[in-house]
Order: C-alpha cells, then sequence, then structure tokens
C-alpha cells in the first residue's frame, strides 16, 4: 500500500500505525508525497499496555486540522495486531468528527497476501473514496507499463478524439482515483488480478476490457486493436501508427537474423515490486516481445525446488499455453549457478539479479528497463544488440 | 504529542534493523537472519541495495517468514531449521539473527535459541536485538558491533605495537568512498609510521576482524560512542575516541590526537601535517576562488555534519540551515562542540533542525529559496526527495519571455542511502585527500535546476 501511494500525487494523507521503524518497510527517498506519510510512533509502553488510541487520535485530529487533506489512509502493523488495536473505530470516530474521508486497513504483514492481492486492495480503497456512476465518453488505463501519460497511446488517442480518464496507478493522483468509477471503460492488463476492483466499476456500469501489455510489435499491435474495436474507431489507432509499425518490423528482422537462436533466461518471480504490469500476467507480459526475436527462451522460476512444487509449475504453465523448459531455483543466492550451468547468451533478470549475472559474466538487462509501445520497438533492439554484441 | 511534527515522517527514520544489515552487509562472509514478518525485510535490502551498487545484498540475507499461524503457535523453533539450512549453503564465518517488536511481545526467548545454535554450529552465531520502537539506524550498527566485538579474544596480548585497529567506522557500501577512505586512513597512520589493523567494519572478513586484540591502539570512531562504555569493559582497553578526519583541521588534528596516543615524536607528527596540508591548500585555491561565499544546507548525521562543516568553512562556503539526522549521535551541542574542536563556529542564530521530517526540510529549503538566501544543498537522497517536490520554480527564475535565467542551488548527495552519486574509483571523503575530493564536488555539481547556459 505505502510503496503504490507514496508516488501518487495529490492532497492526501497516510498514517502508518504502528512503532516508528515500520515506515521503513518502504522507500523514503523516492516518491513525490513522501512528505504526506505520518507515523503514531508508538512506545513500547503503549503497545504493551493497548494505549495505543490516543497518538492515533491527536496525530489524526492534526492532519485533519493542519494539511487538510481529501482523504486519510491509515495503515495497520504487524505489532498493533499483535496487541488486537480495533484502530478503525477512533478513524471512524475522527472521520466523523473532521468531516475528512479517513480509511482504515488492516495490512500488518502477519497476513501472507500475493502482490496482486495488495494492489487490487490498494486500488480499490482510492477507487472507493470517490463516487458516481460511470457517465461520458473517457477512457481508463489500468495496471499498464509507467509513463502513460506522455506515452504513444496518448498521443494517438488524442488524435483519434478519445478523452482519458487517467493511467492507473502510474501518475494517477488521488483526485483522478476518486474519479476512475466516472469513467465509461477501462482498458485493463489483467482482469484476473484485480478482482475487487472489476466487481467496484462493473457495478457502477462501467466497461472493462482485458488487453495484452503493449511490449513488443505484435502485442502492442493487439492491445490497439482491442481499443479500436471497444471504441469503434474503425482501425484509427494503427493506421496512425504505419512508419513505427514499419521500423519496429525492419528491427525484429534485422536482430532475427543477426541473434535468432540464441539463448535467453527469462526470471519470473524474482522482483520487490508492486508494479502492477510486472505483476500481470503472472510476470509473462513481455514473453512473447522475446518470443518473436526468435530467441531460445527458457524460464527460471524463483521458488522451492520440491518435485510437487515444479509440477505446479508445470501446470501454471501450460494451463497459459506454455510450452517452454522451465528450470525453479530456491533464491538470489542459487542464480548465479543456475545462470553459469544454462549457458545463455542473454539473461531477464530482476532487481539483485543483475549482479548475480555479472557474476556469472552473462550479459543481462532488467525487464523493467524495456520501453512499451511500436515506437519503442527498436531502441529495445537496440539495447539488447548492445548487450550482445559487446559480451 | 501536539505538534504534527512528530508523527511526520522523518529524513531518517531508520531503525535499528537497518544499522544491523548495514553492519553485517559490511561483513563478506557473514549471513543475517531476520525473525520477522514480510514487511520488515525491507528494512534490511531496500535502502542498502539503492545504496550500495557494488555487492549483492539479498544472497546473504534469509528471513523466517513468521506469519499469524506461526505468531499463534509459538515462533522460536523456527530459528534452528533456518539457521542451519541456510549455514549449509553459504558456509558463512558469521550468522546473526535478529527479532522484531511484534515477536518480542510474545514475551519468546529467541536469544536462548540463538545461544543453543551457536554451540551447535560449525560457525559463530550472534543475536543483535532490533526492536523497531527506539534507536536508531546507529544504534542498530552499534549493537551488531557490541556483538561482533563480544566475539573477539580481548584477552589475548598486544603483538603488534605500531598497528591501529579501529572500532565503529561506518562501511555502508563497497564502492570507491569508502575504499577510498580506508586508503587514506592507511596513508594518514602510515606517514606516522603506523599501519591500519582490523578495522570494524571496513569489507574485511570475520576472520580479519579477530586480529584486532593484537593492536597497539584502538580507535573508537564516532559511531561507536554511544556505547563507549561498553566497548571499553569489552576490549579491557583504553579506546581513543576520536571524531572523523575530514576537512584539513579535521585531519590534522586527528593525526596529533592519534599520533600522540601512539607516542609518535611530536616532531615526526607536526613534519607530517605541515607537509599535507601545504599540498592540500596548493591545489584547493581555485577551488575556493569559485566556492566564497556560496550558501549551503547540510543534512548529515553528527559526526558527518561535524567533518561537513570543517570543510566547507575551510572552502569558504557557508552553512546557513543544518539538519541532524538520527538522534543517538549527539544533536546541536555536539555539533557544535565538534565544530569548535576543530577551531569553528557558526552563529548563533544559525538554524539546526533535530531529526527533521521531509516536510521540515521541504519547508525550510523554500523559505531559504523564497528569500534567495540558498545556493546549495548537501544531504541524502531522503532530502532530496523532499525538496524535488518544489516546484521547479523555486528553484529558477525566469525572465518576460519565460525562459529559466539562471541555475538552481547545487546538489551533491551524501549520507545514508545516496541514489544518484556512486563511485567506482576510490573517492575519500576523509583525510587530506577527501578534502580535495569535496572540492571537485562541489565545482562539479549537478544543479536544481540548470538551464545549461548560466555560470
Amino acid at each position: 500500500m505505502s510503496w503504490t501511494m507514496i508516488d501518487m500525487p495529490g492532497n492526501f494523507a497516510v498514517v502508518i500505525h504502528g512503532e516508528f521503524d515500520c515506515v521503513n518497510c518502504f522507500t523514503h527517498h523516492t516518491g513525490r508525497s513522501a512528505f504526506r506519510y505520518y507515523s503514531t510512533r508508538l512506545t513500547e509502553a503503549q503497545l504493551t499496555s493497548g494505549k495505543t488510541a490516543e497518538p492515533l487520535r491527536r496525530c489524526l485530529t492534526m492532519i485533519a486540522e493542519e494539511q487538510k487533506p481529501e482523504a486519510v489512509i491509515v495503515l495497520g502493523t504487524c505489532p498493533v495486531e499483535v496487541i488486537g488495536d480495533r484502530f478503525q473505530q477512533e478513524v471512524e470516530e475522527i472521520s466523523a468528527q473532521t468531516g475528512v474521508p479517513m480509511v482504515a486497513l488492516h495490512t500488518s504483514g502477519l497476513r501472507m497476501s500475493t502482490q496482486r492481492e495488495m494492489l487490487d486492495w490498494c486500488f480499490d480503497t482510492l477507487i472507493s473514496l470517490g463516487d458516481g456512476a460511470s457517465e461520458g465518453d473517457q477512457v481508463g488505463f489500468i495496471g499498464m507499463p509507467p509513463g502513460g501519460q506522455s506515452s504513444e497511446v496518448t498521443r494517438v488517442l488524442k488524435q483519434a478524439g478519445i478523452s482519458i480518464s487517467g493511467h492507473f496507478p502510474e501518475g494517477a493522483s488521488m483526485g483522478e482515483w476518486q474519479g476512475l468509477g466516472r469513467s465509461s471503460r477501462s482498458f485493463v492488463s489483467d482482469l484476473a488480478i484485480f478482482p475487487k476492483v472489476v466487481e467496484r466499476l462493473r457495478a457502477r456500469g462501467q466497461a472493462l476490457i482485458e488487453t495484452p501489455l503493449p511490449y513488443g510489435l505484435a502485442a502492442s499491435q493487439r492491445f490497439y486493436t482491442t481499443i479500436d474495436k471497444a471504441l469503434n474507431l474503425d482501425g484509427a489507432l494503427l493506421s496512425s501508427l504505419t512508419d513505427e509499425s514499419q521500423r519496429a518490423q525492419q528491427a525484429i528482422n534485422n536482430f532475427r537474423s543477426q541473434h535468432g537462436g540464441k539463448r535467453l533466461a527469462l526470471t519470473l518471480r524474482m522482483r520487490n515490486t508492486y508494479r502492477s504490469d510486472v505483476v500481470a500476467q503472472d510476470g509473462l507480459g513481455q514473453l512473447e516481445a522475446y518470443q518473436e526475436l526468435g530467441f531460445d527462451i527458457t524460464l527460471l522460476v524463483q521458488g522451492a525446488p520440491d518435485p510437487d512444487v515444479v509440477e505446479a509449475y508445470g501446470v501454471l504453465l501450460r494451463a497459459r499455453g506454455l510450452t517452454l523448459p522451465f528450470e525453479i531455483f530456491p533464491g538470489p543466492f542459487f542464480l548465479q549457478e543456475c545462470l553459469e550451468r544454462g549457458a545463455y547468451d542473454l539473461a531477464c533478470v530482476a532487481d539483485h539479479g543483475l549482479k548475480s549475472a555479472r557474476s556469472a559474466g552473462i550479459p543481462a538487462f532488467d525487464s523493467v528497463a524495456m520501453s512499451p509501445y511500436i515506437g519503442s520497438v527498436p531502441r529495445n533492439l537496440a539495447r539488447l544488440n548492445a548487450l550482445l554484441e559487446h559480451r | 504529542l501536539n505538534d504534527l511534527e512528530h508523527f511526520r515522517l522523518k529524513t531518517n527514520d531508520l531503525g535499528r534493523l537497518t544499522g544491523v544489515s548495514i553492519a553485517l552487509h559490511a561483513i563478506p562472509d557473514a549471513f543475517l537472519l531476520m525473525h520477522c514478518g514480510v514487511g520488515c525485510k525491507h528494512k534490511a535490502t531496500s535502502k542498502l541495495s539503492t545504496h550500495d551498487w557494488a555487492e549483492n545484498v539479498v544472497d546473504r540475507e534469509g528471513w523466517t517468514e513468521v506469519g499469524d499461524a506461526e505468531l499463534i503457535e509459538g515462533s522460536t523453533h523456527r530459528i534452528g531449521p533456518y539457521l542451519r539450512s541456510w549455514q549449509k549453503r553459504v558456509q558463512p564465518g558469521l550468522m546473526a539473527v535478529i527479532s522484531v517488536t511484534f515477536l518480542d511481545l510474545t514475551g519468546d526467548d529467541y536469544k536462548d535459541e540463538v545461544r543453543q545454535n551457536d554451540e551447535e554450529l560449525p560457525c559463530k552465531v550472534i543475536y543483535v536485538p532490533a526492536p523497531g520502537y527506539d534507536g536508531d539506524v546507529y544504534a542498530g550498527y552499534a549493537s551488531a558491533l557490541v556483538e561482533v566485538v563480544k566475539s573477539l579474544d580481548w584477552t589475548q596480548p598486544v603483538t603488534h605495537k605500531t598497528e591501529v585497529s579501529v572500532l565503529g567506522y561506518l562501511f555502508d557500501r563497497y564502492e570507491g568512498d569508502h575504499l577510498g577512505n580506508l586508503a587514506q586512513l592507511r596513508s594518514l597512520l602510515k606517514a606516522l609510521g603506523l599501519s591500519l589493523g582490523a578495522t570494524l567494519f571496513s569489507g574485511a572478513p570475520y576472520a580479519k576482524l579477530h586480529e584486532a586484540p593484537r593492536a597497539g591502539l584502538t580507535l573508537s570512531f564516532p559511531y561507536a560512542a554511544p556505547r563507549a562504555k561498553r566497548f571499553k569493559r569489552l576490549t579491557k582497553r583504553e579506546l581513543l575516541q576520536v571524531d572523523l578526519p575530514m576537512g584539513i583541521a579535521g585531519t590534522s588534528r586527528w593525526l596529533r590526537v592519534v599520533g600522540k596516543a601512539a607516542q609518535v615524536q611530536e616532531e615526526r607528527i607536526q613534519a607530517v601535517i605541515q607537509h599535507k596540508e601545504a599540498q592540500v591548500r596548493k591545489h584547493i585555491g581555485m577551488a575556493r576562488q569559485h566556492l566564497e561565499g556560496q550558501r549551503v544546507a547540510v543534512f548529515a548525521d553528527v559526526p558527518l555534519l561535524i567533518g561537513l562543516c570543517t570543510l566547507l568553512l575551510e572552502l569558504g562556503l557557508m552553512p546557513v540551515l543544518v539538519g541532524i539526522r538520527g538522534h543517538t549521535l549527539g544533536g546541536e551541542q555536539e555539533f557544535r562542540d565538534g565544530l569548535a574542536r576543530n577551531g569553528f563556529s557558526l552563529p548563533d542564530d544559525l538554524p539546526v533542525l533535530l531529526s527533521p521530517s521531509l516536510h521540515a526540510v521541504r519547508e525550510n529549503v523554500r523559505n531559504l529559496l523564497d528569500r534567495d538566501q540558498l545556493d546549495g544543498m548537501i544531504g541524502a537522497a531522503t532530502e532530496f526527495n523532499a525538496i524535488t517536490t518544489l516546484p521547479a520554480d523555486t528553484f529558477v527564475q525566469y525572465d518576460h519571455r519565460g525562459e529559466p535565467t539562471k541555475r538552481g542551488l547545487f546538489a551533491l548527495e551524501t549520507g545514508f542511502p545516496c541514489k544518484h552519486y556512486h563511485v567506482t574509483r576510490p573517492s575519500p571523503f576523509m583525510g587530506y585527500a577527501g578534502v580535495m575530493g569535496w572540492a571537485d564536488r562541489l565545482l562539479n555539481a549537478p544543479r536544481l535546476w540548470d538551464n545549461g547556459r548560466s555560470r
């Protein structure tokens, strides 16, 4: 929750209800709204005596009086869960007294949850702070790659006369989240990972359409075709991208002739992230972009290497129609060995995996460094080409 | 509780667990097992991996995956199997276990569990308390230091009289800044006829740290100061408390203090200082000419702040706003006392913010910029995150055509974490070479924001 909201513009406040070090579960050196975050800074005495209400009341009251936010989100932590703190009652009371909308969420780390669940919960909470049924012609984008505001899709939709309500979560302000419910339709990277959001928006009469993640040429073309059909644009979107598509296809042809058949290790389940486009499609949103380049791909999945777990991953991949070879490795510590054993030409890794790949002597890139949409294909390929050429 | 500032996110809201993880990261064959919930893992990895691009952060860390079920049934028994399996996989020289507040609240005896595993496993296993309601990152670093120092054999005699060991060097990454600092310390000591021995911590493996007791002199750097009495008891030695050797005055004073304690001849110490100072002063003349009179906001922990303000004043710059990061290394008085030890002082009305929030940094910097009273800022990535949310026209002015007319304030990252400042070659920020390093950084500092034409 904190990771997602810290870069959200808008006049809101987030209160971490717990000891001060609980704020240390997310970074403070990035995110444009870090200065709108608070901690109730519970002491040992307050935690052991259960006297946690007063600091929360004081904190919320002063935020309402001084900052005057449009909304306050209170996040519960492990220590307050352990002592059974019913902090939502305080939050509701202060909200009623001050007139500032306040939401209490039990977000402690005690209940294991997936990145998908957290994102869905967070987005749904933000949308719930707004009201109004679907109206007008605006469209929204949910769970797409970052950079949406200045992206190719924004440009071509504008040219086609379509108004965008926002790109969610990236860059969306608190006000835009509150207004998302009023869009006529939204395009979503993965409907399955947002069950709460889907239910809420559909209840408001909004049409939700799943699209591929726009990485590489073929997936991006299907992305535009899906939008085009939904908005009855008669092929206008892809027509306006004819030059970009030709350049992308040429770059792909050149790349395939030079590097087709080379071995690519594509790692999965390594990233500590709450970026919804990375989590979408089981982390396989870029796979098609690498397949169209002619790579010989092996999936390296971080997970327990027990035989039943390995079998389960096989079932999951086959359910997605994938017959690619895959290998399970237990954690980052084992990645280097895994990469060396596979004798890969290139590795797509996440986070800390880059250093393991470097130690293995294998050129590597982070999937989040790849740019989305058709116009970016030549640049992405130049980057991969440089990695392969200068290994 | 009657001030909203109390509740706001601080620029250094880093607790003990982060400090412990930095300390363990500084021992390349150590392993940190975190007995904690899922969120606490980030206290050890997120900032450190941003800060240190040279060494992997995650492959020598593990956690015991405690959720609500484990909490209810009791979680102590999870520690042993995790320790044993990680020991087998990683073969570390040292393993450290931490627990966190919500588990401590259950009253389970993790310390004893760790003690039992220490007896059974082939490597040393220590327990480091890391409650999240008090202390700070420096307290965590010092706690880990205490436990490591405790594990060394201080009954062994001094066998290397001219060797100097160090407790409390804050080694937070394997990049060129610390490699450069350690080379500087070696060079300064060598000039006095001494040598640098085991340094806790310095990127040296655990076995190397066992050489600390053999040194003729043990220095206590400021990051060990909060536990000075404990270290004295544990080491059974008189430790020499020193400031960081920063700035010309700070480095020369450091040489005097260390040289005297090591019974180096006064003439030799003076000769070294005169020679080194003359060299540095010759080189920094041009820097001073260009930097003279620039007004700076500086955010750092007290030891670093003393060093930074010393050298800024030596280079002709004027601190006009100071922020003290953390609270266990001292406050305004300790800062002013340290500066006075280097022969400098700052005006009594200089604003000194104690453990400021991001909001406070943002507002104080904005006020100075609005009054055109600030030319630069030095701080960690968190302080810069606070001010980069200000509108661009806070930093630059525009002419009648709407074009920016000058460049904004200079921005230098230092402290923890650094997001943009990373160094591959040895680039000390301590010692005489550190003075020239800072002069170079100040002369070539990036700007918030820059029209690219003004000078």
